[in-house]
């Protein structure tokens, strides 16, 4: 377009240049310096025969003299003219002119001395001057020609030129007319393009009006100086200002400065990441009150400016809607907490007073009593010895279920402790008639990682159960490992009265008595299976029984408990271990897989640890407890890692000061800033080894108030991995090798098979959920999970994959992140291939 | 028109014209006394004896001057030409509205009508450079425009009735 503008205007300037160059010849013409030279140059003919004659006149009649004077005067002052005019220069230059001139002006000037000169002198001359004047009549002649010819010649030259720069004129305008031609043609095409344009500019704007018009949410938007440019009908609802009342405003009419004269939403000018373009605000209503507001904001460019765009939605009702369910929920809670706490207390206080009554029963029993009083005697003190264990129940079920049992991890020996158990329960058993027995693990191991008193329930009540509902049968109670890697089970096995199936269901609920005669032959509260059911949950197993009627029942605990080596194998010669050797260690971590590592690779290394499976968890036991360190999980539902350790922190409980190491799978740089900044003393970075976890647990100060960013480098293990596994292994062997020896080959071989079915579940669900375009997922909380596992066994590439996954997510690139999860199943596939053959793990073992 | 004269005359610089404050128009002339250098003839005869009027040097000197420099094509360089504007010399023989010829002593001759005549142009100049002009020098009186001022006075139009030599005027019925 400018180009051809360009054209134009020098076709244009071209054609101004040449018409002036016509109308300066013909203004040439027109000022005709030539006029009437030919006149003058033949005067000069017809003057000097004019001469002639009046000479002739005067030779003949002297008092003719004056009149040829004067004729001599007029032909004198024309030669005069032809020699100094302007106008005759080129002419006399001319070689056929200047010698007749030359004689002429000779002439002239000659003979003028005689006409200024006396009369009779000029008399006397009079013939000779005739005669000279006639001699001169062909110079005369030749010069009236010669002007002819010139000035013809003169006259055809400058036609000539007129003509050629008419010429020049025309073909310039035919140049020009061409160009508007094309111009032409080029704006009536841009002019259809632009009408279709418009039209369909119109028809979007007209769509954009009816969603602006029609949008339940309040649009405001503004321009670059923030004045209101539209304000839909849904803001004028929403605020009560008229829309021209609105428009021209400032946005703080509706959107106010908060009490101390912040503004509640950020410049206008700055770029938002995508989380922070939705924020709460409080908005104000023209009648003056204030209501809680969301706001999304999105700036365009819109021509030389830019436009913003401020979505609003009243949250009033929604926020009354969530603070009515928050209220219901802490009101529900605050009931469950007072009747648990209800039922504890009660617990206690029923619990002293029998005591007194039992002990004074036994006082009473030492005195002497007639034989009925001794009989009545025995039976109040079974009775109060049956109250003081249904008292007991209570108290077991109300303390797991406030959730402040927690786990006192220990070794245990859990043949010993079956053995015990079957002790005591024997006077009871032979009483019955019953045969007890115990068949230890086949492969003699029994020792494991657990909190000994309430196996000791579980079996308590299994084995008292079975001894119960038996009579003259065999009660059997097995050991076993389900494989060589798999979690532990115990199978209590009876030959008793059984239960019906259509009971077996609810015989783990509380308070569950099944039928009257039942409940004849043995007392019970009905809840000793209700605590099983607890303890196994909490220890993160699970019960199942088996049962028919008049044959007998079986029930099958099934515990992931970590198999400890026996004694004599247990130190591994460390210096390291020896230094942080027997520290109480908690460990916060929702994660199954993770925290049984974790804690497996603690309980080798002599520590006593304490579990909790999620943030609140941790805090509660935090608070009651002092430990040494606590380990805490940084990505967890509910309160995560950063909000449990602020609040073990800012609380005054038993491990306020403790210090807390955060573990991560995976962490933006700035992430472990804040990790820092929240008060955790390191951070661990998964996959964690043995090595590097007791290099932490080393370098850290035992209970002394810690300085925080001051903690312990990233372990030099891990250093050391990162600078060996440049080029992405598909299985980190090293962390393999690690957790073999950390676990024993039979654990470790048992987690594995059991990460490779738990992420094959994991991915095949997630890869389905992500290609449906219009799930709704939260795809960094999925790939997380997935992210610290792959981390903790050294799937290396699957790991380095999802971080990326989860980066993307973190910095607001949904859409990327989703684009690379179909990768990950063939990403899978062979890593759990190479997992899977047999060479991996031969190698893992080898590298030890 | 007399205005744009003067403004002409001041933009341009090359017209200096000064009309005098000497005997005024339809005064009476002095009496003709030197030869005569310039005749006027076909006027009305019951104002002028025989329709005609002779004038010598000393009558066109008592007549409004004015003088314009300029150069031309038929001398060299510029040169400064006092006389009396024809228009002022029309007014003074009350003639208007008339077409004149004008006579040199060379027998040429060209028609003028006066109404293309103006204020100041063109002159009837007597002097040429402060000193009268001989016949062999296109006197007695050369009829001169200021062909300098602008194209328009360079035409061929103003060219032929640019006439020196000039002896007598005809005013044409």
């Amino acid at each position: 377009m400018a180009a051809v503008v360009t054209v134009l205007g020098a076709i244009a300037m071209g054609i101004a240049v040449l018409t002036l160059g016509v109308l300066r010849q013909i203004d040439a013409q027109s000022s005709a310096s030539s006029d009437n030279v030919q006149w003058s140059l033949s005067q000069v003919d017809v003057e000097l025969l004019t001469l002639t004659v009046a000479l002739d006149d005067a030779i003949r009649e002297p008092e003719k003299l004056m009149v040829a004077r004067t004729r001599f005067d007029v032909f004198f002052s024309r030669i005069n003219t032809l020699h100094v005019g302007s106008i005759y220069a080129s002419l006399r230059e001319s070689p056929e002119f200047t010698p007749s001139f030359n004689r002429l002006h000779a002439f002239v000037t000659q003979t003028a001395v005689l006409m200024d000169g006396p009369d009779d002198a000029l008399l006397k001359a009079l013939p000779q001057i005739s005669l000279h004047t006639r001699s001169l009549f062909a110079d005369a002649h030749q010069i009236a020609l010669k002007g002819v010819t010139s000035f013809a010649r003169l006259t055809d030259l400058r036609r000539a030129g007129v003509k050629f720069t008419l010429i020049e004129l025309a073909l310039l305008t035919l140049v020009l007319v061409a160009a508007l031609a094309a111009m032409l043609w080029r704006v009536v095409r841009l002019g259809q393009v632009n009408q279709a344009k418009a039209a369909e500019n119109i028809e979007t704007l007209t769509r954009l009006d009816a969603v602006v018009a029609t949008s339940l949410d309040a649009v405001i938007t503004l321009d670059d100086l923030g004045t209101i440019t539209e304000f839909n009908q849904a803001a004028v609802q929403t605020f009560g200002y008229r829309r021209d009342e609105a428009l021209g405003q400032a946005l703080t009419l509706v959107i106010p400065v908060t009490a101390d004269g912040r503004q509640q939403l950020p410049p206008r000018n700055e770029t938002l990441a995508a989380n922070q373009r939705r924020r709460r605000v409080m908005a104000r209503h023209r009648l003056g009150h204030s209501f809680p507001a969301e706001v999304s904001l999105a700036s365009a460019r819109a021509g030389a400016g830019r436009v913003h765009v401020v979505f609003l939605r009243d949250l009033s009702q929604q926020l009354a809607a969530e603070q009515a369910l928050v209220t219901a929920r802490d009101e529900a809670l605050a009931g469950e907490k007072a009747k648990a706490d209800l039922l504890v207390v009660m617990s206690h206080e029923i619990r002293t007073p029998l005591n007194g009554m039992i002990g004074t029963i036994d006082l009473l029993d030492s005195t002497a009593l007639a034989p009925h009083q001794r009989e009545y005697l025995r039976i109040m003190a079974a009775s109060g010895r049956l109250l003081m264990h249904h008292v007991n129940d209570v108290l077991d079920i109300a303390r797991l279920d406030s959730g402040k049992a927690s786990l006192n991890l220990a070794p245990v020996d859990l043949a010993d402790l079956i053995r015990e158990v079957i002790e005591n329960q024997t006077p009871t058993s032979q009483a019955n008639g019953n045969v007890l027995t115990f068949t230890p693990a086949p492969d003699g191991r029994s020792i494991v990682a657990g909190d000994a008193a309430m196996l000791r329930q579980v079996m308590m009540n299994l084995v008292g159960n079975a001894v119960k509902f038996t009579h003259n049968g065999n009660i059997s109670v097995e050991l076993a490992h389900l494989s060589p890697h798999g979690p532990t089970e115990i199978t209590v096995r009876d030959t008793g009265i059984g239960v019906l199936p259509e009971d077996l269901g609810r015989i783990f609920e509380d308070f569950v008595t099944l039928d009257p005669s039942y409940a004849r032959r043995a007392s019970g509260t009905g809840l000793g299976l209700g605590i099983v059911r607890r303890i196994v949950a909490r220890m993160g197993g699970k019960i199942t029984v088996d049962s028919l009627p008049g044959a007998g029942s079986t029930f099958r605990v099934s515990l992931p408990l970590t198999l400890l080596e026996a004694a004599a194998r247990a130190p591994v010669a460390s210096a390291g271990a020896a230094k942080a050797d027997g520290l109480s260690v908690l460990v916060v971590e929702d994660n199954d897989f993770n925290r049984l590592i974790v804690r497996d690779m603690l309980l080798a290394d002599h520590h006593r640890v304490t579990e909790a499976s999620d943030g609140l968890e941790g805090v509660r036991l935090a608070q009651d407890q002092r430990f040494d360190v606590i380990l805490m999980d940084i990505s967890m539902p509910g309160i995560d890692g950063l909000q449990a350790a602020q609040r073990i922190r800012q609380g005054d409980g038993a491990s306020s000061a403790s210090p807390i190491v955060a573990l991560t799978a995976h962490a933006l740089q700035e992430e472990t800033d804040r990790f820092r900044d929240s008060g955790m003393a390191d951070v661990l970075i998964k996959p964690i080894t043995r090595e590097t976890l007791r290099m932490v647990l080393a370098g850290l100060p035992r209970s002394d108030r810690f300085k925080p960013g001051q903690a312990a480098k990233p372990a030099p293990a891990k250093k050391a991995a990162e600078v060996t596994a440049p080029r992405e292994v598909l299985v980190d062997l090293g962390t393999l090798s690690d957790l073999r020896a950390s676990l024993g080959d039979a654990k470790a071989g048992d987690l594995i098979a059991r990460f490779l079915e738990d992420t094959d579940q994991r991915l095949s669900d997630l890869t389905q959920r992500a290609s449906d375009p219009d799930a709704e997922i939260e795809l960094v909380s999925l790939v997380h999970r997935m992210t610290g596992t792959a981390a903790m066994f050294g799937a290396a590439r699957l790991h380095r994959h999802l971080s990326r996954i989860e980066d993307m997510c973190k910095t607001g690139r949904e859409a990327d992140a989703r684009a690379e999860v179909p990768a990950l199943a063939e990403l899978w596939r062979q890593t759990a291939d190479a997992y899977l053959s047999p060479g991996s793990l031969a190698q893992a073992s080898s590298l030890r | 028109m007399f205005d744009r004269g003067w403004l002409r005359a001041g933009v341009l610089g090359l017209v200096t014209a000064a009309l005098s404050t000497m005997p005024g128009f339809g005064q009476t002339l002095p009496q003709r006394t030197g030869p005569t250098i310039l005749t006027i003839t076909g006027l009305d005869p019951d104002a002028h004896p025989g329709g005609a009027v002779a004038f010598d040097l000393a009558m066109l000197k008592a007549m409004p001057q004015a003088t314009i420099k300029t150069s031309s094509i038929w001398t060299e360089g510029p040169h400064s030409f006092s006389g009396v504007p024809m228009a002022a010399l029309a007014e003074y023989l009350h003639v208007t509205d008339a077409t004149v010829r004008l006579h040199a002593i060379n027998d040429y001759s060209v028609d003028m009508p006066l109404s293309e005549t103006e204020d100041d142009a063109p002159i009837l100049a007597y002097e040429m450079d402060g000193a009268p002009m001989p016949v062999r020098d296109k006197g007695p009186i050369w009829i001169i425009y200021p062909y300098d001022a602008g194209a328009e006075y360079r035409s061929d139009t103003v060219y032929s009735r640019s006439v020196w030599q000039l002896d007598r005027i005809d005013i044409l019925r």
